[in-house]
């Protein structure tokens, strides 16, 4: 009886400085998948530019704002981002 | 040590993981996008479980409802449960999600991720005011973008709208700078803060019954239990059933000043309301629905009924516009400065309250009902005798004239007095008796007939004619006929009696017909009150320098063409006749009086050779008149006057006698001002400069009375032989001035009174009610003294007001007190005194 | 040959370069712990010696220190608050946006979006008032152990500013979410500040100096509290008050080594000593029995330090920072339970338009705000400013050097802090009872000029009925510490019954209420 709660104190003397430290841990875990942003303020990438038949073959338009080249030919209507994918800047559509 | 180490530690861990359980595992919405991944997937497509959200800078709102509602513009999705089900409807087609965003239609906690933190519905608990709306509650927030015009949802809005107008809510509060301020102002109270307003105490319940939205709870509130306010509030009960009560909520809910970017604000702009609309949202409440007023607890005073009749009957727009625009009374708020309205708001509610007067019979209805003159005797002295005296009778310190002077029953024929008592004199103390059935007018109408003299028949007239004598008729004439007709029958206003071609043609009827009957709506009047006697003598002096014979005229008709006449008409006699005979410097042959006295052959010979001694020249082809006509000319001529007897157009109101506005305004100011006021404003003679005499009298009238005035009363005669005797051009100019000259020229009625005899009357006789803070209005008040009118006074206290406490003040009329007309003005004159 | 001459064979750079390279896990450790584990006394001290954060601590520590009645752990407790506050602090500025259309959206965001961001947020709300509610207590621990005494007056003083920059850092962090408490306890807060234009007002001398005006200005950057007001009180929040508190700190803590440690009876038994760590060797641990070295040379005099014996110490490392850590974690767990249990207030959007009804103060400040209605200038700032002044004077009057480190250590302290209790509890209820019975000057005579009132108000009527208790105690006793006891106790009680009666038992228009649920709702 005696043996077995002193076992135990044992145990929690021996491991608490482990679950002091492994709180820390877990709590500073915590803290840092705090600092990742979940929810980016930006407006919905999906965007209204108009009905596919206001494009006919041949058209070209650019939404500078929107950052969007919208351009038909006999392979289809293409949308094609202005925004350059190496680091960032706009393209100028020509 | 170790054991508090170890033990906090552990409660440190099993806390953060049980957190972080929380949060990645069992969040709710994490469980719909998992639904609706699975969805998705089975059509082969991919979607992440993840935080969404609407990003809406212009409205400075972030959304993140489909951060549960994922499927909320998928079609495919229509079949699902609630959370990923599509937006029903189809509003997402004119309101796309990522430009709106959910919570401008829906309110809500749009930042909030969870449900609860979402809908706010126990809005206290989650300290958001915004709570989401379900319907018919989410149709107010149509309004933030549908400014001026309401899409129709379920009708709810509309219908509360009509409630909040038809109730008259804006008569005590004020809604985007318009309207009264008795009430708190209600521009915001959509938006109202629940720690401003909210439901009382033993209301709590409705807060849960409005899905715990303290916003729509008290709105509700104050519309279906207004009186669980406290006791200060002046709120109305205006016992709203349940429904109704539920409508307004909605309407009132969408009252905000919410800020929507201008491209997205559907209608905007100011919607032009009628004047019936205008008096119901802003007068409606104090003055009743249909304008019979109220009399209200809440508000401590009368809403004056501006729907009375005598009321209506004595005021005109102006003083109406001027009272609405700035009542300057404690209640009644200025609606032009502080309530907001517009000169042509002002206007259109003047218009609709005078609208609300009542058509009067007309004359042919009248006429079909027999009227008792004994009855009509009654009510003339109810009604009538406090101003035109007992009987009729004048009494010189009554204000309005007498009505059995000769003169004025032989001109003023039994249309005219209808006329003149349904219409009133506008801007004068005479109200319109629009009120009066047509058993009173014709009661009346038969009692002022018994007032007339009997008339001489042609019979006792002819048989007259034997003894009369010239040397009696010519001082007979010189006292009632020289006025116009010159001192030896040479002409004047009237036409000249001394030519032989008039004597040969117009035979002793119809001289008869003119003298005895008069010739209606021209200064010609009636003679008939001379008696038989006098106008044998009368007729003996006018036949006296006849040499020849009297002929007569032959009664054939005459037949041509009247189109061909109208043409030769306008071209030859309108000159001085006027068009369609009106007159002008010549007699109003269009005169239906004279047309029926006077044959085709009558008219033909004078238009054919003229009447020596004045300007009526022959026509006839060598006669050298005005024009050279042929016999058939002179024929349609006489057909086309004669088509104006059917057509005899009214001279009422009508400039038709030409004259000098100069000359007639310099004679009007020496002569008949002092009376009858600056430019015939009225004083203690009657107005006779405005609109309301001159619309309703020919010039006719106006000349024959000055000319001949009006016995028994102040108005003496300023014809031949009169106080001054005035030439006829005078005269003409005189009438010319008034019917000509600007409005602006009108002064104010001036009255003679004695303010401090008026003061003693005014506090024994008027203050109890008057009183300021008393329940009736405030007279004293100098908006109200500057805008109404003396006549408009005049006509109040003299008549009293039917079914409202205040009652006739004048002697004879049975009223509160038997004031003299004397002592009316006094009162009057007390009143404005100082403040004009 | 070819042995020795392998070992005597110079490396070449290439290979000394990747022995040390095979070496830098090692040497890099051995650069930053620079000692082994702490296995022995001697090892475990070294540890403490070479480690800037451990031996701010001393290397022995008197068990004494241990004794957990006696300081409850109570600064530990402050200090691990403001740990936590700070590091939670740190992290919310990533999201926290300082401007009136964001500020609130912010806080929601941090609530709802941002992951930890609540719980985060909780704590950080918990941990300022725990540690306010921890450096009050730790300030009453160490009045009523006596522990300002000789040589401990400077730390009372310090400690005497850090509980006000304390009080500071709270009531600059109650604006920053910008909602309907915050906007309104602020503003409250600043009038107070601005209160003095009541005096100067009635002096008719505003004209010419108004200290209220300026301070208030000084404060919100305007007249009213808005956006200067955020900006103001963010700076105030985040850099300039942390800044001074972390500065005062470390004198606070570097002063206690300076003063020998803490405080402890001259006396020391046994029993006191029970259940303290111990250590059988512990006159072992210096060549001498007491320290006996000052700064030779450099200072006058010897540092208190001085004759310490080493007697009944343990070794710092691991005894004092086990107990430091132990402390630091129970905060931080009751820290976290309560932030699951209840989450920090966030009420709706500031709207300076509807205020809040009642509008109360933090609960802090609630006592004193118990007082303003009467007189702004003496209940917010004359009253408290003179408690706080005469609190830290009084090291400076209670001169004696008799025992500190015990509670209640001079005779007769006991009873006089019974009966001083008795006569401030009734003093206070007396006071509240009547007026909210029959109300104050202003209810009889509304014509009364203010000046009168701002003199003459139930706050100036307990102070002096409390300033003349704690005189007279003093002329009876003779002694100073008495007099000091009687007022200090004096002020608890009415910080305390004035704040529970203010929290509790005030509703709308700050009138008296039995329950909140007694409220009127229009």
């Amino acid at each position: 009886m005696d043996e077995k709660k002193d076992s135990r104190r044992d145990f929690i003397t021996k491991f608490a400085p482990a679950t002091f430290w492994g709180s820390l841990a877990v709590w500073g875990g915590s803290l840092l998948k705090f600092t990742m942003p979940t929810l980016l303020p930006q407006e919905s990438k999906k965007i209204k530019l108009g009905m596919p038949s206001d494009f006919p073959n041949g058209t070209t338009k650019i939404f500078e704002k929107e950052r969007v080249v919208l351009f038909s030919d006999n392979d289809g209507l293409f949308a094609i981002s202005t925004t350059c994918t190496h680091l960032g800047c706009v393209v100028k559509w020509t | 040590m170790k054991k508090t180490m170890f033990y906090s530690s552990i409660v440190v861990i099993v806390f953060l993981i049980y957190g972080a359980v929380n949060e990645y595992l069992t969040t709710d919405w994490r469980d719909y996008q998992a639904q609706y991944a699975e969805f998705v997937e089975e059509d082969g497509n991919e979607f992440s479980v993840d935080y969404r959200q609407l990003v809406l800078p212009h409205f400075n709102k972030i959304d993140r409802c489909v951060i549960c509602h994922v499927g909320i513009s998928d079609p495919n999705t229509k079949d699902l449960a609630n959370p990923i089900k599509v937006h029903p409807g189809t509003y997402l087609d004119s309101h796309d999600p990522n430009k709106f965003g959910c919570t401008i239609c829906h309110d809500g906690q749009g930042r909030a991720t969870t449900v609860e933190g979402a809908f706010a519905h126990a809005s206290e608990e989650f300290f958001w005011e915004e709570p989401v709306l379900s319907s018919p509650y989410l149709e107010a927030n149509c309004a933030r973008c549908h400014r001026s015009e309401m899409p129709v949802v379920s009708g709810t809005y509309q219908r509360g709208k009509r409630l909040f107008i038809e109730n008259g809510c804006q008569s005590c509060h004020t809604v985007q700078g318009r309207g009264g301020s008795l009430g708190p102002e209600l521009t915001t109270i959509g938006q109202a803060s629940f720690h401003a307003k909210r439901p009382h105490h033993d209301n709590e319940h409705l807060i849960a019954e409005f899905d715990g939205n303290v916003n729509l709870a008290y709105i509700f509130e104050a519309v279906y239990e207004p009186k669980i306010q406290p006791d200060s509030s002046q709120m109305i009960d205006y016992g709203f059933t349940k429904e109704g009560a539920l409508d307004l909520t909605v309407y009132i809910k969408s009252l905000q000043e919410y800020s929507v970017p201008e491209g997205m604000i559907a209608a905007s702009g100011v919607v032009e309301e009628s004047g019936k609309d205008l008096y119901a949202r802003y007068c409606s409440a104090c003055h009743g629905k249909n304008g019979k007023g109220t009399n209200l607890a809440e508000l401590g005073k009368l809403g004056p009924a501006l729907g009375n009749p005598q009321f209506l009957a004595i005021v005109d727009h102006d003083f109406l516009s001027a009272i609405i625009d700035g009542s300057g009374s404690s209640v009644m708020p200025a609606w032009g400065s502080g309530g907001g309205l517009t000169k042509s708001d002002i206007s259109k509610i003047a218009d609709h309250v005078l609208q609300l007067r009542k058509d009067p019979p007309s004359y042919k209805e009248v006429q079909l009902v027999a009227g008792e003159a004994k009855y009509g005797r009654t009510i003339f002295n109810a009604n009538c005798a406090g101003c035109h005296g007992i009987d009729g009778r004048y009494e010189t310190d009554l204000i309005g004239p007498t009505l059995r002077s000769p003169q004025l029953l032989s001109l003023f024929d039994n249309k005219k007095f209808y006329e003149t008592i349904v219409h009133g004199r506008a801007g004068t103390a005479m109200p319109g008796w629009n009120f009066l059935s047509k058993q009173d007018l014709s009661d009346i109408m038969a009692y002022v007939e018994s007032w007339r003299d009997k008339q001489i028949n042609y019979n006792s007239f002819a048989s007259a004619l034997k003894y009369g004598s010239a040397k009696r008729g010519s001082s007979l004439f010189y006292d009632n006929c020289a006025a116009c007709h010159g001192n030896d029958k040479e002409g004047g206003i009237g036409p000249s009696l001394n030519s032989e071609e008039f004597h040969t043609l117009a035979d002793n009827k119809f001289m008869y017909n003119t003298i005895v009957k008069g010739r209606r709506n021209t200064a010609m009047s009636s003679y008939n009150h001379l008696g038989k006697k006098a106008l044998g003598d009368i007729m003996a002096y006018l036949r006296s320098g006849f040499k020849g014979t009297t002929t007569g005229t032959s009664k054939k008709k005459i037949v041509g063409s009247e189109f061909n006449g109208k043409y030769l008409f306008e071209r030859t006699c309108a000159q001085c006749h006027g068009q369609e005979g009106i007159g002008l410097n010549g007699p109003a042959i269009g005169n239906k009086d004279f047309l029926t006295n006077a044959s085709d052959s009558f008219i033909w010979n004078m238009a054919a050779y003229g009447r020596s001694g004045s300007q009526m020249k022959g026509n006839l082809h060598g006669q050298n008149g005005t024009s050279d006509l042929s016999k058939y000319e002179l024929n349609d001529i006489v057909a086309y006057i004669r088509t104006l007897e059917k057509n005899s157009p009214s001279l009422n109101g009508i400039s038709t006698i030409p004259g000098d506005i100069d000359n007639g305004r310099e004679a009007f100011d020496k002569m008949c001002s002092q009376c009858h006021g600056v430019g015939g404003g009225g004083g203690n003679g009657p107005g006779i400069g405005k609109e309301g005499f001159l619309q309703s009298v020919s010039d006719g009238f106006i000349a024959a009375m000055m000319m001949s005035g009006r016995d028994g009363t102040e108005m003496k005669k300023f014809g031949r032989g009169g106080i001054v005797e005035l030439d006829e051009n005078t005269a003409m100019n005189i009438v010319y001035y008034l019917r000509n000259k600007d409005k602006s020229e009108v002064g104010k009625k001036y009255l003679v009174g004695t303010p401090q005899n008026g003061k003693v009357l005014y506090e024994g006789q008027c203050i109890q009610c008057h009183q300021k803070g008393s329940f009736a209005p405030d007279l004293m008040r100098s908006a109200f003294v500057k805008a109404a009118p003396v006549g408009y006074l005049q006509a109040t206290m003299s008549l009293g007001r039917h079914q409202t406490a205040m009652q006739s003040m004048i002697r004879g009329n049975a009223g509160l007190t038997e004031l003299s007309s004397k002592e009316i003005n006094d009162i009057i004159s007390y009143i404005k005194m100082g403040k004009e | 040959m070819s042995n020795t001459e392998e070992k005597n064979k110079v490396p070449s750079g290439l290979e000394i370069f990747l022995t040390n390279l095979k070496h830098l896990p090692q040497s890099f450790k051995d650069a930053t712990v620079r000692h082994g584990p702490p296995s022995s006394n001697r090892a475990a001290s070294q540890s403490v010696f070479s480690n800037l954060f451990l031996h701010i601590h001393s290397v022995r520590t008197h068990r004494y220190n241990f004794k957990k009645t006696f300081t409850m752990g109570l600064g530990v407790a402050s200090a691990a608050s403001f740990i936590i506050l700070a590091i939670t602090g740190i992290l919310l500025m990533i999201y926290y946006k300082p401007s009136l259309a964001e500020a609130y959206n912010s806080i929601k965001d941090i609530h709802f979006a941002v992951p930890g961001g609540r719980l985060i947020r909780n704590i950080h709300r918990w941990g300022a008032h725990i540690m306010v509610a921890g450096v009050f207590l730790h300030m009453v621990r160490v009045f009523m152990t006596g522990s300002y005494r000789h040589p401990r007056q400077f730390n009372w003083v310090v400690g005497m500013i850090l509980f006000a920059v304390t009080l500071g850092l709270s009531f600059t962090g109650y604006l920053l979410p910008w909602d309907q408490l915050a906007y309104w306890a602020t503003t409250i807060g600043a009038q107070i500040a601005g209160s003095p234009v009541e005096v100067t007002d009635a002096l008719g001398i505003t004209e010419i100096i108004d200290i209220g005006g300026m301070q208030m200005r000084l404060l919100l950057g305007a007249d009213i509290v808005g956006e200067e007001a955020l900006v103001r009180f963010y700076f105030l929040h985040c850099i300039f008050l942390p800044l001074i508190l972390v500065t005062f700190l470390g004198v606070h803590f570097w002063r206690i080594r300076k003063d020998g440690g803490m405080s402890r009876p001259s006396v020391i038994t046994k029993e006191m000593l029970a259940g303290t760590p111990i250590d059988e060797n512990a006159e072992m641990a210096f060549p001498t029995k007491n320290k006996t070295y000052g700064l030779m040379c450099l200072v006058k005099g010897e540092s208190n330090n001085v004759k310490n014996s080493v007697k009944n110490t343990v070794q710092s490392w691991p005894n004092l920072f086990n107990y430091e850590m132990a402390i630091f974690i129970l905060v931080l767990a009751i820290m976290i339970v309560l932030s699951y249990v209840s989450d920090a207030p966030l009420k709706e959007a500031a709207n300076p338009a509807v205020p809040e009804n009642p509008a109360k103060a933090p609960w802090y400040f609630l006592g004193l705000q118990e007082l303003v209605p009467y007189s702004a200038f003496m209940g917010g700032v004359a009253i408290p400013g003179l408690a706080v002044l005469g609190l830290m004077l009084i090291p400076f009057l209670d001169k004696t050097r008799n025992e500190s480190g015990l509670w209640f250590p001079d005779k007769n302290e006991k009873s006089v802090f019974k009966s001083t209790v008795i006569f401030s509890s009734i003093v206070i209820l007396a006071t509240l009872i009547f007026t909210v019975n029959f109300g104050w000057l202003r209810n009889w005579f509304p014509q009364i000029p203010q000046l009168i009132i701002v003199l003459i108000n139930p706050g100036t009527l307990i102070t002096t009925l409390f300033v003349w208790w704690s005189i007279r105690i003093l002329k009876n006793s003779g002694s100073t510490r008495l007099g000091a006891m009687a007022i200090f106790t004096c002020f608890l009680v009415g910080f305390v019954i004035l704040t529970y009666f203010a929290y509790q038992h005030r509703g709308p228009n700050w009138d008296f209420y039995w329950w909140p649920s007694l409220w009127p709702t229009h």
